[in-house]
């Protein structure tokens, strides 16, 4: 059949138009278009490059921002659902006995690690190169809530359990990861551990004797839903080297399940029953099952994810395996694979669901927050 | 008179004539802001228009080039249906039209005219007004002058604006008759004629006011205010519905080519 098509290539433009009546049309779509409904919103929060950002439940989110040019880095705080000015939050000093202390402050932000307490009103600054690396700053007063006494090493994760009675951390190769309760949302670090776990205990059952491999670290630790069991990832350097996910019990911290990844773990999440861990490697997603013991790649790409805490709903972030020069932020049915709802964008380096499980909240490096609303009937 | 001076005894139209040069100086100047109010928000709303254009109205153009091509695929699948194929015309005519208003000339970033290129413009206004003539061959000029400004003040360029002022007070034309009576005329007609122009105007500046584009620019503007980046989360959503449409596309590719297979096998067979 010869359809009657013409290249837009072909179309010549009538210069003396006014641009106003070409435009009236698309301006009126555009008004239109604003005002349908759309689940997705981006607000600008912070208007500077950042290093880290960590969002909670509770709708606040922490940007690290870069100390360019001989400044400090800054950590500010802001609110995405109540009309707040933003605030500053302390950092405390490096332990550097330098004049250049502000650059080696900027160097430092590289590694500071932020985790906000399940409640939001605690927020965990850790940074090796501070005199007290392990700080706890108060949402509400923007001032310090002391420090706990841990010692983070390179590359230490720590996480609350989803009631928030329970505090685990992985400092160091020894002694590894350690759980503890809290008394309110404050850890007892400075009580005994309820259980620890070495790093080397981990690491020697699941490598093969012929991979040369240094540890290097912690990736993601998180909590499963029903506290029941913990997920912790441990990084190898080295050539051929993947990334290890440990699983054990809480609070023994006996382990139920060593697998090794097909690459870097970049972020790892419990489904809403506690039964299967959700882990984003080497761009692609998985599924491993507790009771089965192996991973399964599922349908979708992600590089950051986070499970609905009960509908069997994930949120996920990718940009690689994408023909798209964007990355894409995608709500993903769990149960199929398929994707519900996704939007393009970029530099997203932390995913959350809101406390209520109405909304997920993506903070981006330049300070944008991306937040889906999840249509209601 | 003790000093002997001449008695300065003013007649009835010398008066009336100061009167009409006292309300002609307030009409002036007042026309002169209002030129520059107008010009202003034409130009600001320009650049708005642009910016838009090229952000989200090449989406749009994507978006309706997408859907033509979905429609004419479709259309393609299904010959017999008449109604697919008016779809498939229609939406390529959307698509054309769509692509047609995307302007082709670069994007100016922002229109921030500084004091003093407002101050000129508004000296400008004020002396070179067309409407400050009754003489048509001065009109002629005066508009061909005011024209010259305008440009000028858009492109935010002082020496181009120093420039006509210059050539205005420079000119011959630039020199009064004389004559009360004339004078006072002449002075009711500028009134007459600065009072319908700032009517003009007036007009002008509500249509702008009311138009799509400037509602547009205000709720973008008080967006941003709430740190909310409105272009942004457009973009968002056409390129959600673009990545849709292209999806729907792939999968009609897909189906086409196991068509095709089942029939190649058939014909194996």
């Amino acid at each position: 059949m010869k359809k009657e098509t013409t290249a837009p290539e072909k179309i010549v433009f009538r210069g003396s138009r006014p641009l106003a009546t070409r435009t009236t049309e698309l301006i009126r779509r555009g008004l239109h278009d604003l005002d349908t409904k759309s689940n997705w919103a981006v607000k600008r929060m912070l208007n500077a490059k950042c290093t880290q950002a960590a969002l909670s439940r509770t709708g606040q989110v922490a940007f690290l921002s870069h100390g360019s040019h001989g400044r400090a880095s800054a950590l500010s705080l802001h609110d995405l659902e109540l009309d707040l000015p933003s605030s500053k939050l302390p950092l405390p000093h490096n332990d550097s006995s330098s004049g250049d202390k502000q650059d080696a402050q900027s160097r430092a932000s590289q590694n500071v690690k932020l985790q906000w307490s399940q409640d939001g009103k605690l927020l965990l600054a850790a940074c090796g190169a501070w005199h007290e690396p392990v700080q706890l700053l108060d949402a509400a007063t923007k001032k310090s809530h002391g420090a706990l006494k841990l010692v983070p090493g390179a590359s230490p994760s720590f996480a609350w359990s989803v009631n928030g009675r329970l505090f685990a951390a992985a400092c160091g190769k020894d002694p590894g990861l350690s759980v503890w309760r809290c008394v309110g949302n404050k850890p007892s670090v400075h009580e005994r551990a309820l259980a620890t776990v070495s790093a080397a205990a981990i690491g020697l059952e699941g490598f093969d004797a012929d991979v040369e491999a240094i540890f290097a670290g912690f990736g993601p630790l998180v909590f499963s839903p029903d506290g029941r069991h913990v997920a912790l990832t441990l990084r190898y350097a080295g050539e051929w080297a993947d990334d290890l996910l440990f699983v054990a019990e809480v609070p023994t911290l006996q382990q139920e399940m060593l697998v090794q990844a097909s690459g870097t773990i970049t972020d790892c999440s419990w489904t809403f029953d506690s039964q299967k861990l959700i882990y984003g490697a080497g761009g692609r997603a998985f599924e491993l099952s507790l009771y089965e013991s192996a991973s399964t790649a599922l349908p979708f790409s992600a590089e950051l994810s986070r499970c609905h805490d009960w509908w069997p709903l994930c949120a996920s972030y990718s940009w690689w395996l994408r023909n798209t020069s964007k990355g894409r932020l995608s709500i993903i049915d769990v149960r199929n694979g398929q994707v519900v709802d996704e939007c393009s964008a970029e530099g997203i380096i932390d995913l959350c669901w809101s406390e209520n499980g109405r909304k997920v909240y993506a903070a981006t490096n330049e300070g944008w927050v991306y937040v889906f609303q999840v249509p209601m009937e | 008179m003790a000093n002997g001076a001449p008695l300065q005894i003013k007649r009835p139209e010398e008066l009336e004539l100061e009167k009409k040069r006292e309300e002609l100086e307030v009409l002036e100047s007042s026309l002169a802001d209002r030129e520059l109010q107008v010009t202003s928000l034409r130009a600001e709303l320009n650049v708005f228009e642009q910016k838009y254009m090229s952000e989200i109205g090449s989406l749009y153009a994507e978006l309706d080039e997408i859907n033509a091509q979905f429609a004419e695929q479709r259309a393609v699948e299904s010959p017999d249906d008449e109604r697919l194929m008016e779809a498939a015309h229609e939406a390529r005519e959307k698509a054309n039209r769509t692509y047609a208003a995307i302007p082709t000339e670069p994007t100016r970033k922002n229109f921030a005219p500084t004091v003093e290129l407002k101050r000129l413009y508004r000296e400008i206004a004020r002396r070179v007004h067309p409407d400050l003539t009754l003489d048509h061959k001065d009109r002629v000029r005066r508009d061909g002058l005011m024209a010259d400004a305008n440009k000028a003040y858009q492109n935010g360029d002082e020496t181009a604006l120093q420039q006509v002022l210059t050539n205005y007070e420079c000119a011959p034309e630039a020199v009064k008759g004389d004559g009360a009576g004339a004078e006072l005329v002449r002075t009711i007609r500028r009134i007459s004629q600065i009072r319908e122009r700032l009517d003009e105007l007036n007009v002008e500046a509500n249509k702008l006011i009311q138009s799509d584009l400037q509602k547009l620019r205000v709720r973008v503007t008080e967006a941003a205010r709430n740190g909310q980046n409105l272009f942004l989360e457009l973009s968002v959503r056409l390129e959600q519905q673009i990545a849709k449409v292209k999806n729907e596309i792939g999968q009609g590719v897909a189906r086409a080519r196991g068509h095709r297979k089942d029939l190649d096998m058939k014909a194996s067979v």
